[in-house]
């Protein structure tokens, strides 16, 4: 055990002395998740902040000026930065210039089509239309405005329609004569118009989301990029073994009374402690920007440990099977940076399609991702044990194949 | 000239002496501009693209005496939500409970409560969003049919014993229109961009993926000629290769100028690649994009030679070489727009070159600009060569 422990301080030692290694395996990391906290305003539930959107009204009734209130709302006060122009040619200048998203263009008819009456359908067939006059830079901000104007006219529209079905209906049933419907038609419009939208809402939604928490940019990144930066280390631990046996120190190692199977758990071992040091330094270091990693330590260290095990064993893996250092190398970083492209490293995982996902999953990486976007948000240990046992099940593919190439080096 | 020419070809075969300089050459960054188009929505597509639409089922425990409830149940496959109806309330999973008042308290004109509950996972916000729509649009619809029940009410127009089925046929009647609407919104590009029907307006993810991962993938190969110098300096061999008959500055050129070739094939390889593999639509002027290209490459293997000056090691050069490259990639807008990021940050990031070269691209993706439309970008990014080049030069002459 003695030994066993002095092989592997001396690969923490070596590791944590290199600069170029710290640079690597702590500050670049660290930067990334710094640099795209930063970008998203250190949270991610609502990255996108204060779009600038041009309103130009040209209706001749009263209702668009309902759309102009939806951007004016408190609802989307921080996520749009609305403001008011009479000039189109002006406006259309200053979409060209990239200097707002978009340009909503409120069209004269908007109130008689919106409450014609007569024909729906032909009305339907040939929609009036608002105009967003949008700027290719502002891709998001564009969709987030088209979002506003369809929801103000969705509801604009069903409450027009309901009040239209309501008098049908009556008028069907015979309830009342013509004018007196007509009458009831216009008080109920009245109502619509001048009651504030908020007070409307009949039905209201609780949902019980004990511990759960919205995805955030700051919390995934955090997480992902020291997974990849992980994988970068523990490949470069399986490279070292390949090292000592090209530098002659590893045949001196193998003539000292230490078993064979000693040094090679004693090195495997290094680069482990060394990979959850590096993830436990960046967990607490991210930590201090806000990253959240999961509600419990003992989940975060737990998977921390099961992560860099399957890693380990896929550097040693890769250090068996390699005839040289440098295609060792090559190797370990394609499969990281694939595994990592694949795995949901640089964006969230969720947006991939569902066949990639599964294949990601022959990578550690996957699953360190899979394990920590879960705890994220808010699922417990017990919830992410079938993940857990996945990791270590491919950990022990790993090994097994990588004792399989070690026998036939060192029987060689 | 004969010289420079042997030195850059002495680079070339340097970097591709085994079959694996191609994995990194080249099928990476082909792999991450799959993924991360793939990530983005709108992979293989030139045509505009169906984004993979999320659906998900949920467990309805529906109470309610009256009829108004399945009202509500029936339209939540509109928002993509697929009821599976449940005798009592699941342990566990997602749910949705509606009261047994539910059509009693909304004939009275009284505010109801539904209950929810979305477990934690990855797609909770993507579900309680599709969960709120479903149940906005049925607010929008009941206030109109609430108000019409009220005033028909004070008006005595209708009995009470018709009063619910008033309400459902109003409701009804007012959802199904809600798929007519008379006022639509239409959407047109500013700056006179005309992509014509076969593209998607804006970058799609595929475009935003190809030009991000270009940007990120030749940083690597442009700015490992301080990788390239440090070596040199370290086995004595520039040294050597400057007591040689070849003037310095011959020498310099060579191996900076293999870095820009490689870099510039690398480029072609992988705008080539987006083009035919995944249909990235580079837009009808491959001037400007050769121009751009050209720009990006001079600036950062000019940052490269000012790294060399900087690092010591070959471990320290590389570390910095992929850290530096990730990291510019980012925030210069490779890996996310930066239109989601705060104005305070989007005036940070100027200093990058990367952020320029995403801007020229960007231009050229999603508006089909030409040579005039990026040449602010392209003075911006040759100015940064002649920066770091002045800036490289001076301390490569202080070092030796």
């Amino acid at each position: 055990m003695n030994k066993l422990w002095t092989l592997a301080r001396k690969e923490v030692l070596l590791a944590f002395r290199d600069r170029g290694a710290l640079i690597s395996m702590l500050l670049t990391p660290f930067l990334l998740t710094l640099a795209i906290g930063a970008a998203f305003g250190g949270g991610g539930d609502q990255p996108l902040r204060n779009v600038p959107v041009l309103l130009l009204n040209r209706d001749q009734g009263a209702l668009a000026a309902y759309v102009v209130e939806a951007f004016e709302s408190e609802q989307v006060q921080g996520l749009v930065l609305a403001e008011r122009v009479n000039d189109e040619a002006q406006a259309r200048q200053r979409m060209d210039r990239d200097e707002v998203a978009a340009l909503v263009i409120l069209p004269a008819d908007f109130s008689a089509r919106l409450l014609a009456a007569a024909d729906p359908q032909a009305a339907a067939d040939d929609p009036t239309l608002v105009e967003v006059y949008a700027s290719p830079s502002w891709r998001i901000g564009t969709a987030v405005t088209q979002a506003i104007v369809a929801q103000v006219l969705e509801g604009m529209h069903m409450g027009v329609r309901g009040i239209q079905a309501a008098i049908g209906q009556l008028a069907q049933e015979a309830a009342a004569p013509p004018a007196q419907l007509a009458a009831l038609g216009a008080a109920l419009g009245q109502t619509m118009l001048e009651a504030p939208p908020p007070t409307r809402a009949a039905i209201t939604l609780e949902i019980d989301s004990a511990g759960y928490r919205p995805f955030r940019w700051l919390d995934y990144t955090a997480a992902s990029m020291a997974v990849l930066f992980m994988m970068f280390t523990a490949m470069a631990g399986g490279r070292s073994l390949l090292h000592e046996r090209e530098g002659g120190t590893l045949p001196r190692l193998l003539i000292t009374p230490n078993p064979a199977p000693v040094i090679l758990l004693g090195k495997m071992a290094g680069v482990a402690a060394t990979g959850v040091l590096q993830m436990v330094i960046l967990w607490r270091a991210t930590g201090l920007l806000g990253a959240y990693w999961g509600a419990t330590w003992q989940a975060v260290l737990v998977t921390i440990l099961a992560l860099v095990f399957c890693a380990t064993g896929l550097g040693a893996l890769i250090a068996a099977w390699a005839r040289t250092t440098a295609q060792a190398g090559a190797l370990g970083t394609g499969i990281t940076l694939a595994g990592a492209a694949l795995s949901g490293s640089f964006f969230p995982r969720m947006n991939l399609p569902g066949w990639v996902q599964t294949l990601s999953l022959l990578t550690p990486n996957a699953w360190g991702i899979e394990i920590f976007s879960r705890l994220q948000t808010g699922q417990c240990l017990v919830d992410v044990a079938p993940y857990l046992a996945g990791t270590l099940a491919l950990a022990l593919v790993y090994y097994v194949v990588a004792t399989l190439g070690f026998r036939r080096q060192f029987s060689a | 000239m004969h010289k420079l020419i042997a030195l850059i070809r002495n680079e070339f075969a340097r970097e591709f002496d085994s079959p694996t300089s191609w994995v990194f050459f080249l099928l990476l960054p082909l792999v991450f501009t799959a993924a991360v188009g793939a990530g983005l929505g709108g992979l293989g597509g030139g045509a505009p693209a169906e984004p993979e639409v999320f659906s998900s089922s949920i467990a309805v425990l529906n109470e309610d005496a009256g009829d108004l409830g399945q009202l509500l149940v029936d339209a939540l496959p509109a928002h993509d939500l697929y009821p599976q109806m449940a005798a009592e309330w699941p342990e566990q999973g997602m749910a949705l409970r509606v009261p047994p008042d539910f059509t009693q308290r909304l004939l009275a004109g009284e505010p109801v409560t539904l209950s929810a509950r979305i477990p934690p996972t990855t797609s909770s916000t993507a579900i309680e969003q599709m969960l709120r729509a479903a149940v906005g649009k049925l607010n929008s619809a009941l206030a109109a049919a609430q108000a019409a029940l009220a005033q028909a009410r004070e008006a005595g127009l209708i009995a009470p014993e018709r009063e619910a089925a008033f309400l459902r046929q109003v409701l009804a009647d007012t959802l199904a229109a809600a798929a007519s609407p008379p006022v639509a919104t239409e959407l047109r590009w500013s700056g006179g961009v005309d992509l014509g029907e076969a593209t998607l307006a804006g970058a799609t993810g595929a475009q935003q993926a190809s030009a991000g991962q270009l940007v990120t993938w030749v940083q690597i190969t442009l700015l490992g000629a301080a990788e390239v110098l440090v070596a040199e300096r370290l086995m004595g061999t520039w040294k050597r290769l400057l007591i040689t008959p070849t003037r310095r500055n011959t020498l310099l050129a060579g191996k900076l100028f293999a870095r820009l070739f490689l870099g510039l094939v690398q480029m072609t390889l992988l705008i080539g690649g987006g083009m035919l593999l995944f249909r990235v639509n580079w837009g009808d002027n491959l001037p400007a994009v050769a121009l751009v290209s050209l720009a990006f490459a001079t600036a950062t293997v000019s940052l490269g030679m000012l790294l060399a000056t900087v690092v010591r090691t070959r471990s320290q050069a590389n570390s910095v070489v992929i850290g530096l490259s990730m990291g510019m990639a980012a925030m210069g807008g490779a890996w996310f727009p930066l239109e989601i990021t705060p104005a305070l940050y989007r005036q940070a990031v100027q200093v990058l070159p990367s952020t320029w070269a995403m801007r020229a691209y960007t231009n050229l993706l999603a508006r089909n600009a030409d040579v005039q439309g990026v040449l602010l970008e392209v003075g911006v990014l040759f100015g940064f060569a002649v920066l770091f080049t002045a800036i490289g030069a001076l301390r490569l002459g202080r070092t030796e």
